[in-house]
């Protein structure tokens, strides 16, 4: 496809922006709303640390589109506090998994129908169910 | 009578317990000082605040205090902000008036005092009826959450007669909200202490060695008074001939202002390190400080964490409490501005994001360029 000078190569490359981020640590509560693209972690093919901290506010403002089914298989620690799913994403591979921490999360199960193995040591895994 | 005289005693015994075998240039000044404002011989329960800028010494004068003192109280805690973190995770789960969350937050402190393991109250009132007959010492490090103060230390009747709370803070403010009106401001170190602390730091001992005297007096000169900064700069000069002192000083200068001068310290610091240390340096400024050593062990496999953090250690740039990484305040600070600067304009081409603005971009963006390619295509 080559349209009005814009190559696929071109698209890539804005998708490609981020594989340089190794980690991202976000504190909800410094930020009013975030509506999180489906595809907002799909360019960050080194992402090893993702933490979401949620403290002490009543509504989320952090959004998930029901469609959201990606994180990096890079990952090695995932911390997410309320995360809004009741399911990790489907297109979610742990295999670099460490540490997985979702407090106060909605999640009822981790994988639907997949079998999980984790390569590394898995340190700690810890959920609270509401 | 006989307990007046004893607390008498304990006030003197303060000021004259045998020097710490890690010497702490000028503890004794901040002792004196602290000791006049804690009263310890008054059966008054005294909340006292110690504040002062980053990194001038807040917390090392709190450790030494505790040391001296926990041993003459009932029970003692030393609240710092692993502590606050934890108890913000507790938190997390509604909002902060709910009643539920002060109370584990109030249980794990009383288990903290008491010694107990896993103490669960599940009344406001438990708290006063457990400690009101207790003669306790606590200190509360590195606070910036008026909901820390309120919950765990509201009101002074909670507490036995004697008992002491110490708040350390670098915003004064917070104790003023909390009507703690006895506060001790921490105040640069003098010419001459300000030289003892870098030979400390670079010689183990409170003096130069032959040769070295004017070296010493003109990097403080250059340095400025500011303990955090020192000490630092002596752990990095540590071993060093005169060349390399006399080549560092044009480093150091050109800052007036003081909080650049600070950070030219740091970044001096930070430059000597090895590129594997330094990259685990900004691992833990972004990320990992007040992590557990076995996680981040865990978490970067596959580098030498042990031997990165032994070196951070020894060159004071992190410490090692209690199994968990702290770094200080400033040195995180800094440690992000280093990764931020590595593309300022995108983000998406640092290291790590912590930026919450950045963040929102980031984790928003494929839907602007989603409608930037729509209207190009279009």
């Amino acid at each position: 496809m080559n349209c009005m000078g814009l190559s696929i190569s071109h698209i890539y490359h804005i998708f490609q922006g981020t594989q340089k981020v190794l980690g991202i640590s976000l504190d909800i509560r410094n930020i009013r709303e975030l509506d999180v693209h489906e595809r907002a972690f799909k360019g960050m093919s080194n992402l090893r640390f993702l933490e979401i901290k949620n403290f002490g506010l009543k509504e989320d403002g952090l959004h998930l589109p029901p469609s959201f089914d990606y994180l990096p298989r890079t990952l090695k620690l995932l911390c997410w506090s309320k995360f809004p799913m009741r399911c990790m994403p489907f297109g979610f591979r742990p295999e670099n998994l460490v540490k997985l921490e979702m407090q106060y999360s909605k999640l009822h199960k981790l994988w639907e129908g997949v079998a999980v193995s984790f390569e590394n040591n898995f340190l700690c895994c810890y959920f609270v169910f509401l | 009578m006989i307990e007046e005289i004893a607390n008498d005693v304990l006030g003197k015994l303060l000021l004259t317990t045998p020097k710490d075998s890690e010497e702490l240039v000028g503890i004794e000044d901040h002792i004196a000082e602290m000791s006049l404002l804690l009263q310890l011989e008054s059966k008054e329960v005294r909340m006292v605040g110690i504040s002062g800028s980053s990194g001038i010494g807040k917390t090392t004068i709190a450790r030494a205090l505790f040391k001296r003192l926990s041993r003459h109280f009932q029970g003692s805690t030393f609240i710092d902000r692993a502590f606050v973190s934890y108890s913000r995770n507790i938190y997390s789960g509604a909002n902060p008036d709910d009643p539920n969350m002060k109370l584990q937050l109030q249980g794990h402190f009383l288990s903290e005092i008491l010694g107990k393991k896993d103490i669960k109250i599940d009344d406001p009132a438990a708290l006063e009826e457990r400690l009101k007959h207790q003669k306790v010492l606590i200190i509360i490090d590195d606070l910036d959450d008026i909901m820390v103060l309120d919950t765990l230390v509201g009101q002074t009747q909670w507490f036995g007669y004697g008992s002491r709370i110490i708040v350390v803070t670098n915003d004064k403010h917070f104790l003023i909200a909390h009507g703690i009106d006895h506060i001790y401001e921490v105040s640069f170190p003098t010419d001459v202490h300000a030289c003892q602390m870098l030979c400390q730091s670079a010689f183990k001992q409170n003096y130069a060695p032959k040769g070295f005297e004017d070296l010493v007096v003109d990097v403080v000169r250059h340095a400025g008074n500011f303990p955090l900064g020192l000490n630092l700069l002596g752990k990095y000069l540590r071993r060093r001939d005169m060349e390399y002192w006399m080549d560092m000083l044009p480093r150091l200068e050109n800052s007036l202002r003081i909080d650049g001068k600070i950070e030219k310290i740091l970044r001096i610091s930070y430059d000597g390190l090895e590129s594997e240390d330094q990259e685990i340096f900004r691992h833990i400024a972004c990320l990992f400080n007040h992590m557990e050593v076995t996680t981040i062990k865990s978490l970067l496999a596959d580098s030498d964490v042990s031997f990165a953090l032994e070196n951070l250690a020894d060159k004071s740039l992190i410490h090692v409490r209690q199994g968990y990484v702290v770094m200080h305040r400033s040195l995180q600070e800094m440690g992000r501005k280093i990764v931020r600067i590595q593309s300022i304009d995108k983000p998406g081409e640092r290291e790590f994001l912590v930026d919450p603005n950045d963040i929102h971009d980031i984790l928003n963006a494929c839907t602007v360029s989603l409608k930037k390619i729509f209207l190009i295509l279009s």
